[in-house]
């Protein structure tokens, strides 16, 4: 089998490799009727995995529906985008003899609103609620459904920080919470995104609007999973590198999330292109290329999500990139405290235990006894060379 | 640019009388766990520095002869040498402080090994109490910082328990002597639970309220204001009094300021809640080209803080309220 090493976009059909028992799981938990919240850090693969789903719960004859929030900023936009994928993905129900004309005249509409544009008229605030109240009973609810929402915690903290943003996040949320308590209902969610849900809701007090989710973990592949890609990604490209170099290339990673995998080597190719052979010279020399370039910068870029947090967040990391062997809490605490008066002691230690959260669910650095690294030394040598040395 | 504070420097008397074992106990379970870890300490080992972090007013030289005081009187294998780091523009200066205290001839270089000499023949080790020790760090160099970490890292040097007023790049700093070399212990703001503690005799609550939020919430405040509402009946009075005892640490603070920063005060001062960009522009009739680039400094020298925006933008206020009532009954502009 050939796969291609797509860096970056998330990889479907062929492309996408291992993740067997995440998949099982899943399929095992959606089957026996549960909504599912994918926490992973960035980049680890989420949504290719929601993808996967996708394809196989498609052959199963599910309905399926992708929305990815990624770019929708506003909750005209959001509107928009739900009717539209489900409409394209068959969850509106057809008119029938005896729906009441509004819901009749409101599927009318979501036709339109799929072909182009049309006013929504949410201009008040009894309108809105309405046009949702609606838009719940026109989805069909005894037919097997999947339906993915990627990226909705950016959404939702775009929105958070506009007028009235609390009470609007505070809508949707509680509005997709109730399609989910429909009784019987056949239609199942994944909820993923590279910021935390649980960690954004329980910051508004609204983490009661997703306690139905069941959790889902996704972490780096399996030694054997990493080395099968590896492998597989030689073999499309008719690469020689031996168990030996293949084991090298990985220790070097440490973390094995498949787009570290496919980083490494897409710099390797440059070398076989070349018409080198491997070594680990040259695995050294890719290793060094990612951590001076730009191919990490998301990872610095997306902390501005950390908003108030960001700066200290780069203090930590940054920090954190000098310390290979890590630092303790209370040296961090120490750091954060660097030139602030003492008597912010107890607001600087709440928001380290909430930034160290953020920080360890978004897959920057792990606890390790009791002290932090960063979680792969990719990322700490990239730091290090861009914000220290 | 030297970065002004905004706590307060007034001294009052000390917290204590004569008898320390009499005195007010303040930041007890700082000085429970010292005392514990000086006494347990094993003579031979090396030792972990303690840095106690506090502002002005918190309590930690008081906290310092505490320690010095019991440990003399209760423990016969340590010997305590309090030195205010006000004193000490070397490394050296440390050790010649000790040698003089232990009344040793110095035959060292440094006198160093002089007292690891003493402490073998007495079977006592010498506990370094070294009071606001960042005036050492800022006079010294690095490699002076090194020269200290590695003799304390010596097993048996002398245990280093030192105070700073906040925590500073020499102690956080990857490249600094001092990185991760101490234990931080950081003393809390006195909560409103605990200010029951000043107070000996009833009093009256409601002008203790109003005058607490206006100081930082040290024990030095907290002796100020027990002794104001000893003598005052109501809270017109017992204000007067607190900002009349800051009355020349104010003046003198405001007369230090450009002329552009003293205006700028003038004005922020009128307004309670913090004042816009705009507010500003408008009360001093000039534009953004001149008060922008103050307000930041000021806002670095942590005069003012930038506090939420609005959707009328960032707003400006006077981080220490004390001082902006002052300035409010002394020099705010009238509009």
């Amino acid at each position: 089998m050939c796969i291609s090493n797509r860096v970056g976009p998330p990889v479907e059909g062929e492309d996408f490799f291992g993740r067997t028992k995440e998949i099982r799981q899943a399929n095992r938990l959606l089957d026996s009727g549960h909504s599912l919240l994918l926490s992973a850090p960035r980049r680890i693969g989420k949504s290719s995995l929601a993808k996967r789903l996708i394809e196989e719960k498609s052959r199963e004859g599910w309905k399926c529906v992708y929305i990815d929030l990624e770019e929708t900023t506003t909750e005209d936009g959001f509107l928009r985008m739900v009717i539209e994928s489900f409409y394209k993905g068959g969850v509106w129900k057809q008119i029938t003899v005896g729906m009441s004309k509004g819901l009749a005249a409101l599927l009318g509409s979501i036709e339109k609103v799929s072909v182009g544009p049309i006013d929504l008229k949410l201009n008040r605030k009894e309108e809105q609620e309405d046009l949702y109240k609606n838009l719940k009973e026109l989805i069909e609810h005894d037919q097997d459904t999947f339906i993915v929402v990627d990226e909705l915690t950016l959404f939702l903290g775009i929105l958070n920080k506009s007028d009235g943003g609390h009470e609007k996040v505070a809508f949707i949320l509680n509005w997709l919470r109730s399609l989910r308590q429909v009784s019987r209902t056949k239609v199942r969610w994944l909820f993923c995104g590279s910021v935390g849900l649980r960690n954004f809701t329980s910051n508004l007090d609204l983490g009661y609007t997703i306690n139905d989710l069941t959790e889902f973990n996704l972490d780096e592949l399996t030694r054997e999973e990493a080395s099968g890609l590896l492998k597989q990604l030689c073999a499309s490209e008719q690469m020689i590198m031996d168990d030996a170099l293949i084991d090298y290339t990985l220790n070097k990673l440490v973390w094995n999330i498949p787009y570290f995998i496919q980083i490494i080597f897409a710099n390797l190719m440059e070398f076989h292109d070349e018409g080198a052979v491997i070594t680990k010279e040259s695995i050294d020399t890719a290793y060094n290329r990612l951590v001076s370039e730009n191919y990490l910068t998301t990872w610095s870029e997306r902390l501005i999500e950390y908003r108030e947090l960001e700066n200290p967040a780069r203090l930590i990391l940054k920090s954190l990139s000098s310390a290979h062997s890590g630092l303790s809490r209370d040296t961090l605490l120490d750091i954060l405290m660097t030139g602030q008066d003492s008597s912010k002691i107890e607001e600087t230690d709440y928001a380290l235990s909430k930034l160290l959260r953020m920080l360890e669910n978004d897959g920057y650095i792990l606890k390790k006894d009791s002290i932090r690294v960063f979680r792969s030394p990719l990322l700490r040598d990239y730091w290090f060379n861009t914000f220290v040395q | 640019m030297r970065r002004l504070k905004t706590d307060i420097y007034y001294q009052t008397l000390s917290f204590h009388g004569n008898n320390l074992e009499d005195a007010m106990p303040v930041n007890e379970e700082i000085f429970s766990s010292l005392f514990d870890y000086i006494v347990k300490e094993e003579p031979g080992k090396t030792a972990q520095p303690h840095l106690i972090v506090g502002e002005s007013g918190s309590g930690k030289t008081y906290l310092l002869k505490r320690l010095q005081d019991k440990v003399g009187k209760e423990t016969s294998t340590v010997f305590p040498i309090l030195i205010d780091a006000k004193a000490l523009f070397s490394t050296e200066d440390i050790w010649l402080h000790c040698v003089r205290q232990l009344e040793l001839t110095v035959s060292s270089a440094d006198g160093f090994d002089d007292i690891m000499l003493w402490q073998k023949i007495h079977a006592r080790r010498v506990v370094l109490l070294i009071d606001n020790i960042q005036y050492y760090f800022n006079r010294t160099d690095n490699a002076a910082h090194y020269n200290l970490r590695g003799k304390l890292n010596k097993p048996g040097a002398p245990v280093l328990i030192a105070t700073i007023n906040e925590v500073s790049a020499f102690v956080t700093d990857y490249k600094a002597a001092f990185f991760d070399g101490f234990k931080t212990l950081y003393i809390r703001p006195i909560s409103t639970d605990e200010t029951v503690i000043a107070f000996k005799q009833s009093f009256d609550k409601n002008i203790f309220d109003f005058l607490w939020k206006y100081v930082p919430k040290t024990i030095r405040s907290l002796r100020i204001i027990s002794s104001i509402l000893k003598e005052s009946s109501n809270v017109d009075t017992a204000l007067t009094k607190l900002i009349d005892c800051f009355y020349p640490y104010y003046q003198n603070k405001y007369d230090s300021y450009p002329l552009q920063i003293q205006r700028l005060l003038s004005v922020l001062a009128t307004s309670d809640d913090g004042m816009s960009l705009r507010e500003i522009r408008e009360k001093t009739k000039q534009d953004n080209g001149k008060i922008s680039p103050y307000l930041k400094i000021m806002t670095d020298q942590k005069l003012i803080e930038r506090i939420s925006k609005t959707q009328r933008g960032a707003k400006y206020k006077i981080v220490d309220s004390l001082f902006s009532l002052w300035l409010k009954l002394n020099v705010a502009v009238i509009f």
